[in-house]
């Protein structure tokens, strides 16, 4: 049994080396996080500061700060860099949120590429200069602003089932899509 | 370690409400590898083995010391619906030093649910058991299982998450009908996007008649890992 466990042991450092994409993201406090940052949140999301959280993320040797927080009952996510310049908002939407006509085009498209769909979360993002993202939050103003959709979404083809996120632009069209490889599950499965 | 030990036991005992009530206590490596093949299908084989140290049972003499309880061999086939739905069949060896070892047939269906901040499991399981000089013994169960990323809304490699589930088991031998709950507290670690690490604490309660009602506790030492043919 001794000898078993010790080659178990020894086996897992060596499977450890696959190169793959490393994300991370870490809850930190609000003192951690550049003062520019929580100056734009604070002026934005007035007298929300305490309803705040704030992450440090990693991704792939990248690094930024998020802030999540819940607003008119949708949840935002602000993105900032390491000098806590603002990269983009991201609201989470319902389907039914989302205007008529982006619905349509959405609608086609995985009508057209898939055989069956689920979409899991809908996200909207908007990128653009810090006041005009700072006029959408405090006065709901859209001018100047990047507008995407961000949309996970289980899809069945004839050849594969597989989860997805895919981009799309203001109108609800096509951009670009990436798969969602989910963490092994055999710890819930066994 | 002793005192660790003892502090353990005693722990175990608060909920000892029957007259004879055993208690049991050890350890529990379990090591489990799959491949997932070009079509969906997925190959697994899983070792687990119980070390007791300690067992009072009233069938035994009661003891602290070191035994081998049991070390289970599986392998499974099984065949994912989707992402997060898989049906699969099972065998199992058991190498049975207190009786006699065992033969065990296994079917289950699982559903993964991957929502915000949480990843939830459910598994439905039958199985059946057969040993030389006893009747079968025939299983339904089903367990919820939750893993909690410990930093951050979603886990990914190299951090931490909480491992919490629950499963009730229903058995039926020789006329009679057995409830087994099994409970599991831990923490472990995503290595990369395939293997896991767990520590977990296993809290099994069973006989749950008033003379013999039984506890055992497992500190559980987990190795996953899942990789996939290139397509």
């Amino acid at each position: 049994m001794k000898s078993l466990l010790v080659a178990l042991i020894s086996f897992i450092p060596i499977l450890s080396l696959a190169q793959e994409k490393i994300e991370r993201e870490k809850r930190i406090k609000s003192n951690e996080v550049p003062s520019k940052a929580i100056e734009w949140m604070d002026d934005a999301y007035e007298d929300l500061e305490n309803q705040i959280k704030w992450y440090f993320e990693e991704t792939s040797g990248s690094y930024s700060y998020e802030a999540k927080v819940k607003f008119m009952d949708d949840l935002h996510s602000v993105e900032f860099d390491t000098l806590g310049n603002i990269q983009d908002i991201e609201i989470i939407k319902e389907w039914d949120e989302l205007l008529p006509g982006v619905k349509e085009n959405l609608q086609n498209y995985f009508q057209s590429n898939f055989k069956k769909f689920k979409i899991r979360k809908i996200q909207i993002q908007y990128t653009g200069d810090e006041d005009d993202l700072e006029d959408l939050i405090d006065e709901n103003e859209f001018e100047d602003l990047t507008i995407r959709y961000e949309i996970k979404f289980y899809g069945k083809t004839e050849q594969d089932k597989k989860i997805w996120e895919a981009l799309f632009d203001d109108e609800g069209k096509y951009i670009q899509k990436r798969e969602v490889i989910l963490n092994t599950s055999n710890n819930l499965n066994f | 370690m002793r005192t660790f030990l003892f502090s353990i036991f005693l722990f175990i005992n608060l909920f000892s409400f029957g007259q004879n009530p055993t208690s049991i206590f050890g350890f529990f490596p379990e090591a489990q590898l799959s491949y997932k093949t070009a079509n969906e299908f997925k190959i697994s084989t899983k070792i687990e083995s119980q070390q007791g140290i300690i067992n009072t049972s009233p069938d035994m003499n009661p003891h602290y010391n070191y035994y081998h309880n049991q070390t289970d061999f599986q392998g499974f086939i099984g065949k994912s619906i989707n992402p997060f739905v898989s049906v699969t069949i099972g065998y199992q060896y058991r190498i049975d030093p207190q009786s006699n070892n065992s033969n065990r047939s296994i079917q289950q269906i699982s559903f993964v649910q991957p929502l915000t901040g949480i990843k939830l499991g459910h598994r439905i399981r039958t199985d059946q058991t057969f040993a030389a000089e006893e009747n079968p013994e025939f299983r339904g169960r089903y367990r919820l299982s939750a893993e909690i990323p410990l930093s951050g809304q979603s886990l990914d490699p190299t951090e931490f998450y909480c491992i919490l589930s629950d499963e009730g088991i229903i058995s039926h031998q020789n006329d009679d009908t057995g409830f087994e709950n099994r409970f599991v507290l831990g923490v472990g670690k995503l290595l990369t996007k395939h293997q896991k690490v767990q520590v977990a604490i296993d809290y099994r309660t069973d006989k749950f008649s008033a003379q013999s009602i039984r506890h055992r506790t497992w500190i559980k030492f987990g190795w996953f890992a899942s990789f996939s043919a290139k397509k």
